[in-house]
């Protein structure tokens, strides 16, 4: 019986590998991938979200900006159908009501709003509306060095 | 027996994973915000021309504190304004209003510079004005502003792509690190953890 649990744990060890870290909080530390699966789903997200972005650029004109919202539309459901992961900074600059890409003065207004009666510093609150007349809150006044999970640094990019 | 190492492996309880994550290819630092050399001359060119001449005459100066005025400014600013956006950027700023900055420099019909200042600086704002600034101050341009220090800025802070949106970047993937229990099956020998 010792024989046989010894033999598991060697194999253990050797598919944990020999320069495995364990933190404090017994965490098997091991470290970030070379390759990504799925790679080209978040290439086509990175294309359509460009795309988006540079017809509501491009054609001013174009009030409805209805090739842009069709392209984020795509875009959105296919981050759902792949579930990937997109940034805070990403989700933020797309409206969920009517997918506009939230670019200041062409689709979106934004200013900082205090509807406190003292008008403490703890309550504003930066309102962004969109053309379609969602808008978006943000309270920052209570916490001003918030930073989202992604901005603590505990993001590798793997290629630029 | 066992070694240190195994009784290590024994106690670990969570793996370590990364999970594939997208980020948006217009938030990139390089391409947001200028690179300003001389970093330090810049926050003593900005305190002795801006600054000082704004706690003696406040008058002499076309300033605005606060997201709410520079927005308001920057919407309505003709062609031919040139305006300069002094913003305490690695200071405590909410992200939110930092990330707002750059697009609406661009996006804005006048010419907008854009300088970032050190951190620390935020102090000599609060020290001049007791109105709301966020961190951002923006001065015009005008008939009374000094051009001797306009063609200092102009010199030391570096350009930022115009309009990133005309060329195709390639996509930002990055690997979030999270966490993971570890499922062990109980071995044979091992003694069951709970149970009478």
């Amino acid at each position: 019986m010792a024989g046989r649990s010894g033999k598991k744990e060697s194999k253990q060890n050797a598919k944990q590998g020999k320069g495995s870290k364990i933190n404090d909080k017994g965490v098997l530390l091991v470290p970030p991938p070379k390759s990504i699966p799925n790679k080209d789903h978040m290439q086509r997200l990175n294309y359509l979200f460009q795309l988006s972005t540079f017809h509501t650029m491009v054609g001013a004109q174009d009030k409805s900006q209805a090739l842009s919202r069709m392209y984020m539309k795509n875009l959105d459901l296919i981050q759902k159908k792949t579930k990937t992961a997109l940034t805070p900074g990403m989700k933020r600059q797309i409206c969920k009501e009517c997918h506009r890409v939230q670019i200041p003065w062409r689709t979106v207004t934004s200013f900082i709003a205090n509807e406190s009666k003292k008008k403490t510093t703890q309550n504003q609150v930066l309102v962004l509306t969109c053309q379609c007349g969602s808008s978006k809150r943000f309270p920052f006044g209570r916490n001003r060095e918030y930073r989202t999970h992604v901005e603590k640094d505990n993001l590798v990019y793997m290629q630029k | 027996m066992s070694s240190l190492k195994q009784l290590q492996q024994k106690s670990i309880r969570k793996k370590q994973v990364y999970k594939p994550i997208l980020d948006n290819p217009y938030t990139d630092e390089s391409h947001n915000w200028p690179y300003v050399e001389e970093q330090q001359l810049v926050a003593e060119l900005v305190k002795t021309h801006v600054i000082e001449v704004f706690k003696h005459a406040p008058e002499a100066l076309e300033l605005y504190f606060g997201f709410n005025s520079v927005v308001e400014f920057l919407q309505g600013a003709s062609y031919d304004t040139t305006a300069f956006l002094f913003v305490c950027n690695a200071d405590a700023v909410p992200r939110v209003l930092l990330a707002q900055i750059p697009i609406l420099a661009r996006v804005s019909q006048c010419d907008v510079v854009l300088v970032p200042l050190p951190r620390g600086f935020i102090s000599q704002f609060d020290a001049c004005t007791s109105q709301e600034h966020n961190g951002m101050l923006l001065a015009v341009q005008n008939a009374d502003f000094d051009m001797q220090f306009a063609s200092q800025i102009h010199r030391r802070v570096g350009h930022v792509t115009q309009q990133p949106w005309l060329k195709f970047t390639e996509s930002r993937i990055g690997v979030l690190a999270s966490e993971m229990t570890i499922n062990r099956k109980p071995a044979k020998g091992d003694l069951p953890s709970s149970g009478c």
